[in-house]
């Protein structure tokens, strides 16, 4: 694929042409492969900025403590919402993370790799609907203090980032239904813009799952372990 | 498997459907469109309104009028998801959850109907862009007429003191939050794929979306008006925004879709600049343009974040009763400060780069001359950008901060005009011993260098904690980012009108009235704002509508500039419909100015996969005078191409 | 592709042997340049200089005046070389606008220049950091130039103390609400007053606070700017130094007056702010008690009392919600 096309276009034979539609094509494969990996570190950087705001507003809000009512005592929210919904997040994203390393790495079954996805893309979702279901018994008056505000605003949140998850986590699960070779290609299909592009996005969601493990880690710890 | 699209037809293979917006043939009402848009906005405000009040079950903040905040801020979202649908921004995003990944193709036919609608092509997207940031930029130009007409006395009174403040937000508002993208927008999404060299961007319905919620937010904010409008200025600081009105929220939600416009528009334009470049476009070739819209747009994927979640933060204390910005109950209002200039000292680095980049683009071509220290004019840049993020505490050295953080700030803030200056060493040098044109996009230029150095070293007072004592919140910084902002880069951005709509439009605007543009803009914006920072000095603080007797001749010549500024501006816009509407269309060159850059290397109007093939660079956009050929190879230009080989579908998303 | 200097050789055919050299060039701009530069730097410095905002009716003002002067000197070489320069281009170096693409004449291709470019990052970044000392200097010299400082000044003046009744400073709490200014002299029994008078030559300390959203309080004429933040203490030192009217301005946007949030104040002798303070404290005798206690901050309370959290616990509050149920198993 060396030549360099130069562009006698009107004129060239059909296998100049032909050659320099492929050499067009496989340059743009590399490129769209590129821009899913920048793409996906670009939105864990910008979604880390956000929770970043969140988490800047629990410290500064914890370090001023004004009217001494950064967090009246007893303020916590239920146990039983807060380790389901880190139970299911990190579970979620172990399940996809590890299968998709195998599938793209080009080893493991393509039904393990469906159902692994198709159960953290559940996992999220569901997680995700217990975590706004949460919001309304959470024992104590979003008003009532710093801590509560900070709570109230982070957490759901969280919750519509795990929708975005279960989304994503849908979406290539039913690409991998719908071109059922996409998920263990072979020969050219290898290289096929098809798979370029699943591929990419795969690759992405599992640094993104990866995200949302830590992002639900560090909330757990500061709402329900830091006291 | 053969393929044609040259007649408009679209790829199918294993089963993918077609793109609906790529095809420009059929009928209108059977596509997406505005009209659509606009009836999807209708009834998705609807909806939302009354799901907010379904939710809100008796918040009535004003007795008898339906309205509260849930409503308002329900509507506003409904009915933006309601626009997007009718347009046709959600399909596809609904569509992947079945499996389907349509593939983009490349049109060959662009109708004026295309330029109406949801569009992949990021040239359309561009042109859209530029025409709807001339809309919002006169509208909150009108608004500024009407403050000027307001301070001409200060005693009577042509608008009650609600009215006022809301048109000063309008302002403020329309222009900081609106104007964000005017560069990147239409300039950047038009060129910065010709200039690297690539046939696409890397996220073409991104873009495009970015585009379309442009719109919703510039009626969400007017809209504002209706509601009562928004005491609290572009800045929106609490705990007054959060006391305030229903208006407040268009505010707050307006601010909120344009944060995710910028978000979205600067993601695409990074995946694009670091992933589309074609061979021989090494990163030391790069147009300083480009590297301009590198920096502006990482700034813009950053910070923005930070920007939406103060407003939701806001929009929650307003709603749901969080205490997150009240002190009584364990907030602060120094933390929407705090999170609102996080995000706002980088903002105006967002309007000032891309300023620069017009600037230190344009010059070599009408110098004839090399980019002077074209390295360290890149160091520059990407400096500004690293140093905007440890500054803002400057807009807080009155605010009763920690004491022991303002000389810090004071340093990095007097710092970041290292860098800034090293956009007037590379002008400097570019310009020594040039070849140099005065035509109308050059005169922008050095007006606007010329007007940015008052800006910037009227910033130096600002960033001295003594001398800021005296000028923050007077009319002195108004002055100051006017300068920096309207002389600086709205100048920039006329330059790159007349600059590069020959290319875009294949329309060259007049001369003649574009040197009367320039010259009476030249003139009249700075007799406008060179008197405010005497104004400012003299104890006037912003948003004020009374003011100390003794300044109202200052404020009278200050109002009377400000409309020959409109007079100015009307100059333009006869001229640019003129050009590109109303005249009859003229063949042009495909190069009018002599420049090397590649983007002058396609033809004219662009055809629609930008180059036949992707080019070979082989020298750099800025050798004049070297003997260097052309900056590429490539093919014929508008020849049309078939995109795919036999047996392979056509270009993915 | 490194920077590189091109031979100054005169570009081809179209120029005549009298083409100035680089040398010739450099030296006109600079010569110009730094003529101007003497004459300007001393004009602005000394002769606009003394009549520069906001004038210095304070030691703090007089210290905002001289570094506005100081900044202003030191901008007039800046403006005058991008002036100068640019002047001195668009004379010398210009061809026509129309000239058709086909016949443009190309610049040397000067690509940069090692020595101009260093020289130019090491007059910039020693002019910046200059004014960074300078700043500072100026701040510490005048415990704070007259900003806000927060609750917990640094730089204070001789006699501060953050305990109230050891300060030898004269301690005015300015209360901002919308949209009045009312003053607490609480060396005075905390009497309250809608007027501002300060004895001349008296260090003061302006303790800065509001009652509902953001305002700042300007005090013109001193050179006093502190914002005023709801449930906050922000401290400004100032030492009037002579007989004046104050011109105050609220200088935060603050709601629909922010407008006319205005008032004046004044700067009297000893004895007259003796007998004024004096009289109001007669005139305002039975209000006084029923003020709340003299606080840096009022923070409304539950049972519509203000009171310093720090002293008096919080009475608990009533959100209306049933608490949660003690029962593990419970899902809550």
């Amino acid at each position: 694929m060396a030549d360099t096309m130069a562009g006698s276009g009107a004129d060239g034979g059909a296998a100049e042409v032909g050659s320099a539609i492929e050499r067009d094509l496989s340059l743009e494969r590399a490129s769209s492969r590129g821009a899913y990996w920048t793409g996906a570190r670009l939105f864990v950087a910008l979604s880390a900025m956000a929770f970043g705001a969140g988490l800047f507003a629990y410290f500064y809000l914890h370090s001023l403590d004004n009217n001494t009512l950064w967090r009246t005592p007893g303020q916590r929210p239920s146990d039983f919402i807060s380790v389901t919904v880190l139970v299911m997040t990190l579970v979620g994203a172990a399940l996809y993370w590890w299968f998709t390393r195998q599938m793209l790495a080009g080893g493991s079954n393509s039904a393990d790799w469906r159902v692994a996805t198709g159960v953290a893309s559940a996992l999220f979702f569901v997680a995700a609907l217990i975590q706004f279901w949460g919001m309304r018994r959470t024992g104590f008056f979003p008003g009532s203090s710093g801590y509560a505000s900070v709570y109230v605003a982070l957490m759901p949140l969280f919750g519509v980032y795990c929708l975005g998850a279960a989304y994503w986590l849908e979406t290539l699960l039913a690409r991998s239904i719908r071109v059922r070779w996409v998920v263990s290609p072979e020969g050219s299909n290898l290289d096929s813009p098809q798979r370029v592009t699943f591929a990419g996005s795969a690759e992405g969601a599992k640094l993104f799952v990866a995200f949302m493990a830590l992002v639900s880690i560090v909330l757990f710890v500061l709402f329900s372990i830091v006291s | 498997m053969a393929t044609d699209i040259t007649a408009g037809a679209t790829v199918r293979a294993g089963g993918e459907p077609a793109d609906p917006a790529a095809t420009t043939n059929g009928s209108w009402w059977a596509h997406p469109n505005i009209a659509y848009g606009v009836v999807g906005a209708a009834a998705g405000y609807a909806l939302g309104h009354w799901f907010g009040n379904w939710l809100a079950n008796g918040f009535q903040q004003i007795q008898g009028m339906g309205q509260n905040d849930y409503a308002v801020v329900l509507g506003y979202l409904g009915g933006t998801i309601g626009w997007l649908a009718g347009i046709g921004a959600v399909t596809y995003p609904l569509l992947k959850l079945l499996g389907y990944q349509a593939t983009a193709q490349h049109e060959t036919k662009r109708s004026l109907r295309s330029y109406f609608g949801y569009t992949l092509d990021h040239k359309v997207v561009g042109v859209q862009y530029l025409a709807a940031m001339l809309v919002y930029f006169f509208v909150g130009g009108m608004f500024a007429l009407a403050i000027r007409t307001e301070l001409l006395s200060p005693t009577n009174h042509l608008l009650p003191p609600g009215k006022y403040l809301e048109v000063v937000g309008e302002h403020g508002t329309m222009m900081m939050m609106m104007m964000t993208s005017a560069v990147i927008g239409p300039f950047g999404n038009f060129f910065v794929p010709l200039m690297i060299g690539s046939r696409k961007m890397a996220y073409p319905r991104l873009e495009a979306l970015s585009f379309w919620i442009t719109p919703a937010a510039f009626v969400v904010l007017l809209s504002g008006v209706l509601l009562g409008g928004f005491p609290t200025g572009w800045t929106g600081y609490a705990p007054l925004s959060i006391e305030a009105t229903q208006g407040q929220d268009s505010y707050l939600v307006a601010f909120g879709l344009i944060t995710i416009s910028m978000i979205i528009g600067g993601f695409n334009i990074i995946a694009t600049i670091i992933n589309y470049r074609a061979p021989g476009m090494t990163w030391t070739r790069l147009p300083l343009f480009v590297w301009a819209m590198l920096v502006t747009a990482m700034l813009m994927v950053l910070a923005a974040p930070v920007l939406a979640m103060a407003g939701y933060f806001s929009i929650l204390d307003r709603t749901v009763q969080t205490a997150l910005f009240d002190v009584n109950h364990g907030g602060s209002p120094y933390l929407w400060q705090n999170l609102f200039w996080f995000f706002g000292h980088p903002e105006v680095y967002i309007l000032a780069l891309p300023g620069f980049g017009i600037a230190l683009e344009l010059l070599p071509v009408f110098a004839r001359k090399p980019a002077f220290a074209y390295r360290t004019v890149v160091a520059g840049m990407v400096g500004v950008g690293l140093l905007s993020w440890f500054v803002w505490q400057h807009h807080l050295f009155v605010s009763g901060i920690n004491p022991d953080m303002r000389p810090v700030v004071m340093l990095t803030t007097e710092l970041i005009s290292i860098p800034t200056g090293i956009v007037f060493l590379g002008a400097v040098g570019t310009l020594w011993r040039a070849k140099l044109r005065l035509t109308v996009p050059m005169l922008f230029v050095l007006g606007g260098l010329f007007n940015f150095l008052i800006g910037g070293v009227s910033g130096v007072f600002l960033s001295d904690v003594p001398t800021d004592t005296i000028a923050h919140g007077s009319f002195f910084v108004m002055a100051h980012f006017h300068y920096t902002i309207m002389g600086g880069y709205m100048f920039f951005f006329f330059g790159a009108v007349y600059y590069w709509v020959p290319k875009m439009l294949g329309r060259r605007l007049n001369t003649r009235l574009g040197k009367v543009h320039f010259w009476t803009l030249f003139v009249f914006f700075n007799s406008t704002f060179l008197p405010l920072f005497a104004v400012g000095e003299l104890g006037q603080p912003r948003r004020v509508f009374e003011y100390a007797a003794s300044l109202q001749t200052l404020n009278i010549w200050v109002s009377i500039s400000a409309y020959l500024i409109g007079l100015s501006m009307l100059v333009f816009i006869f001229n640019f419909l003129k050009s590109t509407v109303i005249d009859d269309p003229t063949p042009i060159e495909t190069n009018p100015w002599g420049s090397r850059g590649l983007e002058w290397m396609t033809s004219t109007p662009v055809s629609a996969n930008n180059f036949d093939h992707i080019p070979e660079v082989v020298s750099g956009p800025y050798d004049y005078g070297t003997g260097a050929g052309p900056m590429a190879t490539i093919g014929a230009p508008g020849a049309a191409v078939p995109v795919s080989a036999a047996g392979q579908p056509g270009e993915v998303v | 592709m490194s920077d590189e200097h091109a031979p100054a050789t005169p570009p081809a055919a179209a120029e005549t042997a009298s083409e100035p050299t680089d040398r010739q060039h450099l030296l006109r701009i600079g010569i110009i340049w730094i003529v101007l530069s003497l004459i300007a730097m001393p004009l602005v410095y000394f002769v606009w200089g003394p009549h520069f905002p906001p004038g210095n009716g304070s030691d703090q003002a007089a210290s905002q005046q001289h570094d506005n002067a100081v900044l202003a000197t030191i901008a007039v070489p800046v403006f005058l070389f991008i002036w100068v320069y640019l002047g001195y281009a668009l004379v010398n170096w210009r061809i026509r606008s129309d000239t058709p693409v086909s016949e443009l004449p190309d610049g040397p291709p000067v690509r940069g220049h090692i020595g101009f470019q260093t020289t130019w990052l090491i007059v910039t970044s020693l002019t910046v950091l200059s004014l960074f000392v300078y700043g500072t200097a100026e701040l510490v010299k005048t415990s704070g130039a007259g900003t806000g400082s927060g609750g917990a000044p640094i730089w204070t003046p001789a006699g501060y103390s953050s305990n109230l009744t050891k300060s030898k400073l004269l301690q005015v709490q300015v209360i901002g609400q919308q949209w009045r200014w009312t003053f607490r002299y609480p060396q005075y029994g905390g009497v309250e007053t809608s007027q501002l008078l300060l004895p001349v030559g008296q260090a003061v300390q302006f303790n800065v606070t509001s009652l509902d959203v953001i305002h700042s309080f300007w005090a013109i004429d001193l050179g006093v700017k502190a914002d005023a933040n709801p449930g906050n203490n922000n401290i400004a030192f100032v030492t009037p130094n002579r007989l004046q009217l104050i011109n105050i301005r609220c200088a935060e946007l603050c709601g629909i007056y922010h407008g006319s949030m205005a008032t004046n104040g004044q700067v009297v002798s000893h004895a007259d702010f003796d007998r004024w303070i004096v009289t109001q404290v007669v005139l305002h005798a039975r209000l006084i008690p029923q003020l709340p206690p003299y606080e840096d901050y009022y923070l409304p309370q539950t049972d519509g009392g203000y009171y310093d959290p720090g002293t008096n616990p919080l009475p608990p509050v009533d959100t209306g919600l049933a608490p949660p149920s003690p029962t593990p198993s419970s899902g809550q």
